[in-house]
């Protein structure tokens, strides 16, 4: 086998974030339990579709424009896996839920979380299939359409999970112009300023991705959280060690992590 | 059903995996043919998409519920289905397709574009609000960005490129390799899940 410059030590890490994430899983199945922080956004999920319901307006979702085979796709898989709780609580509490896709691969995935979690609530009745729809692979018509369902279908509330580009401001402004509740998550550092001055509630960077784990309280996605935190305390030790070191004029840990 | 995709997704996801670590000849191809696989897949998807979009507009057009939703949506089956006729039929090179594109989709396109800054200039106003410490912080690094960036901010006073520049390497760019790092552990840990199967929320249950 012949590894990249750096696929050693990358292809390592990666058997270690199965490993431990296999082992949380075990733990969590049995029972324990982590203290997970609360996060204002969680709530406002769940604020956004309550408001609506007492409203009786709709909800509009969006998964961002990234596809499943961009680089990026985690943002969209985090978007979809949020889609299917706020899917089953506008079921629960009978509230109509438009979803807007960009990329027309997303669009299958998005019409079966939704149909699948109106029938888990028992309201296959209410899912609507027209309700779920594509608009063009081109940035600026997508967002034309999105903003479109805002102001055509009054809606009350606007989520957006996944990867956003330029278009994000356009759909945030145009739903605050409508006085629409915001709940925003990316991992795109570009577009999280713009989320941030727009929205009532954001979910920056891994907190997208932690948004699954908390909303569900399935084994699976807590103890991926306790999984993320075990990475992330050992990849800052690596930083911290490694930016030390390489002051002191030894470059054995950047070598490791970018050569061997 | 469920397992069966998700067997599919492993066998394919794997190879693709292997091949960003290792120059493995037989994995490589095997990986650039899955992803050749995963290219004619999304052409597929655009048929069900444009399938999607003429069945909610028929819908539209048929309900007649707003006369300019209505019309909306006649507009664009109808310069849906003319651009696709003449695409498949003539080429993209035909004077028709060429005159919608280079009259409608083009400027329609750079409208969008344009309008951003409008929208920059309300979140802008609507963020400068100085409500807590948090908007007064970013009122001011705003305020030393743009006067960094135009030339009257430098006759002011010289300072401003450089707070400027420190404010983007050392506070923002703390700031942002935190968010990476944090965000780039969600990104595999959410990838890795769906690959070995514990995460299956996205089929639907």
């Amino acid at each position: 086998m012949v590894f990249k410059d750096g696929g050693r030590f990358a292809f390592l890490l990666l058997i270690f974030l199965v490993a431990v994430l296999l082992y949380c899983h075990k733990k969590v199945k049995a029972g324990f339990r982590p203290q997970i922080r609360e996060i204002p956004a969680f709530k406002g999920i769940e604020e956004a579709v309550g408001r609506a319901a007492e409203m009786g307006r709709p909800i509009h979702f969006t998964p961002g424009s990234d596809a499943f085979n961009a680089q990026t796709a985690g943002m969209t898989l985090a978007g979809v896996i949020c889609l299917a709780h706020i899917a089953s609580l506008c079921a629960r509490y009978d509230v109509r839920l438009l979803v807007s896709n960009r990329r027309p691969e997303v669009q299958p995935v998005t019409e079966e979380v939704v149909k699948q979690a109106f029938l888990t609530e028992g309201k296959s009745g209410a899912y609507r299939p027209t309700d779920i729809r594509f608009f063009s692979d081109d940035q600026f018509a997508y967002a034309s359409g999105v903003v479109g369902v805002i102001s055509g279908e009054n809606t009350a509330a606007n989520i957006m999970l996944g990867g956003f580009y330029a278009e994000s401001l356009m759909f945030a402004e145009a739903a605050a112009t409508y006085g629409n509740i915001q709940v925003a998550g990316t991992a795109s550092t570009s577009q999280i300023p713009f989320f941030v001055t727009t929205c009532d509630y954001v979910l920056i960077g891994e907190e997208l991705y932690a948004a699954a784990a908390i909303l569900s309280d399935d084994p699976a996605q807590v103890s991926s959280l306790v999984m993320q935190d075990i990475v992330r305390v050992v990849i800052i030790c690596l930083v911290t060690i490694g930016a030390v070191a390489t002051s002191f004029g030894w470059h054995g840990i950047k070598d490791i992590v970018l050569k061997w | 059903m469920n397992i069966l995709i998700l067997i599919v997704g492993l066998v394919a996801g794997v190879p693709v995996l292997l091949s960003s670590f290792a120059e493995i000849p037989v994995i490589t191809e095997v990986a650039q043919e899955f992803q050749r696989w995963g290219i004619i897949l999304a052409g597929f998807s655009s048929f069900l998409g444009v399938m999607n979009l003429t069945h909610v507009n028929v819908s539209a057009v048929r309900r007649k519920k707003k006369l300019a939703s209505t019309y909306d949506s006649f507009v664009l089956l109808v310069m849906l289905w003319l651009l696709i006729v003449v695409g498949v039929f003539f080429g993209q090179s035909h004077p028709i397709y060429d005159f919608v594109f280079q009259n409608a989709l083009k400027p329609l396109s750079a409208s969008g574009f344009a309008m951003l800054g409008f929208f920059i200039a309300t979140a802008a106003y609507r963020a400068f609000r100085v409500r807590n410490v948090d908007a007064a912080i970013l009122l001011v690094c705003g305020c030393i960005m743009m006067l960094a960036n135009i030339p009257i901010g430098e006759m002011i006073w010289g300072g401003f490129p450089i707070v400027s520049e420190w404010i983007m390497k050392t506070l923002n760019g703390a700031a942002m390799k935190g968010i990476v790092i944090g965000s780039g552990i969600g990104a595999i840990a959410t990838s890795v899940k769906v690959l070995i199967g514990l995460e299956r929320s996205h089929l639907g249950g």
